[in-house]
């Protein structure tokens, strides 16, 4: 199994929220500025047309002024009745005229409209001539001259000074005297709605409407200079906060939202996208892995199958070695009876020929023919007996597959019992076949079958090694189990299993002989596995241990 | 009254049984098979003259366990062994144990026969030998303890006198005593009395030599 990384740095979605980011921020940037520009834009304009406004008002009433000193100029000193209705008028048209008057060529207060000391005391003082308009004049080389005029008893005053001349050169000047907030007020009243404005002169302010710019609104103030005939006056403009609201949408806020949204998600969604891939890469190589490990596993099963067989093969020839050596004098036996018979009849036959010697025995007189026949039929029986054992050897250590085929247990067991019974005597030990009648035929190989009983007959005939030589006696038995398998069983008599012993005892090279190879019994329950049976054993109740398997009926009928 | 010898057959495997009871019946010999070493004990008596052709390897008591334990039976059948599997060990084993021949199966007949027909002969031989010995033995059981010494030192060459001496009696009493000695052992001479004396084992040479 691939085990699960740990969590490694994945760059690229934090490389593209970072940069997604910084693209939202532009673009909110560019939204935000371009809304900043629209509000600039809006009071730059407003500031023009206060600019504007200004200039021509004031141009207005100046040239008022100079209208009524050209007419003093070309037609000398007026009469003052005239002077004063034409005055009267001007000021009744500009609502923001305080006064138009007339200043003698010394300087000294002339003619007044309206007539000075109407207004009140606070104009005895308004009239006097600032000091050095004179001097600045001759420095400007301007004709008119503007005042501003501040003080904290009055509110600011605009003067604007017009000399006058006649033939007889000059003779003094005209002033007319605004209400500066008054004066403003008309100028802008219409002008500006949703603007500030304000207007200086120097540090000093003299006029503002609209209030203060607020927080939002500052950043958007704009200033222009305004010269006017020696006036020089700074205007301001600024949007109101509620101008700058209504500029400022929610745009540029939602795209920014929106976007650092959007790029999240996309950020997230590509982390996925990514981890997901990766994750599919590696089930994919899991999987490839896995497909290896099965093919492989189905490599070492079928090589553990052919090892199976092979040490199948290997432990047979492992017993049946030591059954052929033994097989090999038990064929003595039989050999023996052969010569010995054979022998017997040539003395018989050379007996019966020396008929003279006939005498010889009582026992001796019936040797004839038929007990020539009978020597000669038992040395048949026995050289078949000995090409049998020969047969069921060669069968043993051939080397084959389980083929299942229908066999009768009984005849099976009866071949495998000369091997057993001949191994018995080796042990000196008595076989004991207790075969039960009328037992189903099993599905099965011959040649395992007898391997699974010799093996057990082996081990059991073992296990009474050390018991005394009499009671050394094997049982084994054919019968049927409650499934109805056939089964098989060989007792012996020995000292039984230790309970250690028993848990290991079919685990593969697990062996308490000196020489054993530790496969048989684990080859034995294989085999009887592959039968779909299976080989377990128990305790006898008077010592030893039984060993029995099972083999399931032939099912063909 | 002497039964006839006979040769006992134990060998487990049937066939080889019935082929030997057949070759050995042919040179005209009484045979008795049996198929084990327990069926064997149980037909046989001490008693019965003949040998023994006895299977090493069998079920059960195995023919060396059985041949062991013939002396604690008190058999002395010569025992001649027949094997399928004969190996060194095993045959040196079984003659240090008094058999008298190890055959490997298949041996040829005239081995076997004479094996048996030596078996035969050694064993009358020595049935003869131990019925003299019983009888010298009975003889010498009813004398007295007094004839016995008497007769132990009449055996040794001593005088009448000497033996007199010798056991504190006097010369009448010892002639006594030798011609009930003489009588009981059924002797009729000074020189059968020593043989019969040297057969039953009574040495007595020592004692001579003191007063040659």
């Amino acid at each position: 199994m691939v085990s699960p990384k740990p969590w490694k740095a994945d760059w690229l979605p934090v490389l593209v929220a970072v940069v997604g980011m910084g693209a939202v921020a532009l673009l909110w940037q560019a939204l935000a500025g371009r809304e900043r520009r629209s509000i600039q834009l809006a009071t730059r304009s407003a500031l023009e047309r206060v600019h504007n406004q200004i200039e021509t008002r004031l141009a207005a009433r100046v040239l008022v002024l100079v209208r009524m000193a050209r007419r003093w100029e070309t037609r000398g000193r007026p009469p003052e009745d005239e002077w004063r209705a034409d005055a009267d008028l001007h000021v009744a048209h500009f609502g923001d005229f305080q006064r138009i008057e007339w200043i003698t060529p010394t300087l000294e207060p002339g003619w007044s409209v309206p007539a000075a000391g109407l207004d009140g005391d606070s104009s005895a003082t308004a009239l006097k001539f600032p000091d050095d308009l004179l001097e600045q004049l001759r420095a400007s080389g301007r004709s008119i001259a503007i005042v501003t005029r501040d003080s904290t008893w009055s509110p600011p005053q605009l003067e604007v000074y017009v000399p006058l001349s006649d033939r007889h050169g000059f003779d003094g000047f005209i002033r007319g005297t605004h209400h500066l907030a008054r004066l403003l007020d008309t100028v802008l009243e219409n002008v500006e709605r949703g603007f500030g404005a304000a207007v200086y002169d120097g540090p000093q302010r003299l006029y503002m409407r609209g209030g203060p710019a607020g927080r939002p609104a500052a950043g958007f103030r704009q200033a222009d200079m305004l010269a006017v005939e020696g006036l020089n006056w700074r205007v301001e403009a600024w949007p109101s906060a509620q101008t700058v609201a209504e500029h400022r949408t929610a745009v540029p806020l939602l795209f920014l939202a929106g976007g650092l949204v959007v790029n999240a998600a996309v950020a997230v969604a590509l982390r996925y996208a990514r981890l997901s891939r990766r994750r599919a890469r590696e089930l994919e190589l899991t999987n490839r892995q896995l497909h290896e490990q099965i093919a492989e596993r189905a490599q070492a099963e079928e090589r553990a199958r052919r090892h199976e067989a092979e040490l199948a093969h290997v432990a047979r020839l492992g017993t049946m070695g030591e059954l052929a050596a033994g097989l090999a004098h038990e064929l003595n036996q039989p050999l023996c009876a052969i010569v010995s018979n054979a022998q017997a009849a040539q003395r018989m036959l050379r007996a019966g020929a020396g008929d003279a010697n006939a005498e010889t025995s009582s026992l001796e007189s019936t040797a004839g023919p038929d007990q020539v026949e009978e020597a000669l039929a038992d040395v048949v029986d026995d050289g078949r007996r000995a090409g049998e054992m020969i047969q069921r050897l060669r069968d043993l250590l051939r080397k084959r597959p389980i083929q299942l085929a229908p066999l009768a247990i009984n005849t099976v067991v009866e071949e495998a019992a000369r091997l057993i019974e001949f191994d018995a005597r080796q042990h000196s030990a008595h076989v004991i076949f207790a075969l039960q009648d009328g037992l189903p035929l099993v599905s099965g190989d011959r040649i395992h079958i007898q391997q699974i009983l010799l093996n057990l007959a082996r081990n059991g005939l073992e296990a009474m090694g050390t018991q005394d030589a009499a009671s050394r006696r094997l049982i084994v038995r054919t019968g049927r189990d409650e499934s109805g398998h056939v089964t098989v069983s060989v007792s012996d008599r020995g000292a039984g299993l230790p309970p250690e012993l028993a848990e290991r005892i079919f685990e593969p090279f697990f062996t308490t002989k000196p020489n054993g190879l530790g496969v048989g019994l684990a080859i034995c329950r294989s085999i009887a596995a592959a039968h779909g049976g299976r080989l377990w054993f128990a305790p006898n109740p008077d010592g030893g241990t039984t060993w029995r398997f099972s083999i399931p009926p032939a099912t063909t009928t | 009254m002497r039964a006839v010898p006979t040769v006992f057959v134990v060998d487990d495997d049937d066939s080889v049984r019935r082929a030997l009871r057949r070759l050995i019946q042919s040179v005209g010999l009484t045979v008795r098979t049996h198929a084990s070493a327990a069926e064997f004990l149980a037909a046989y008596d001490a008693n019965m003259p003949g040998c023994l052709v006895l299977d090493v390897r069998m079920p059960g008591l195995s023919g060396l366990d059985l041949q062991a334990s013939f002396t604690e039976r008190d058999i002395t059948l010569p025992v001649i062994f027949i094997t399928g599997h004969g190996d060194i060990p095993m045959s040196v084993r079984a003659m240090k144990a008094g058999a008298l021949d190890f055959l490997a199966k298949p041996f040829n007949d005239q081995v076997l026969l004479d094996a048996i027909q030596r078996a035969l002969a050694q064993d009358a031989e020595a049935r003869r030998e131990r019925a003299e010995r019983d009888s010298v033995a009975r003889r010498l059981e009813s004398l007295t303890p007094r004839e016995r010494q008497v007769m132990s030192r009449i055996v040794c060459g001593l005088t009448n006198r000497q033996v007199a001496a010798e056991l504190g009696a006097s010369e009448k009493t010892i002639k006594v005593h030798r011609a009930r000695v003489m009588r009981k052992t059924q002797v009729n001479s000074l020189a059968e009395l020593v043989l019969l004396a040297q057969a039953a084992g009574i040495r007595t040479p020592k004692v001579q030599s003191t007063y040659a």
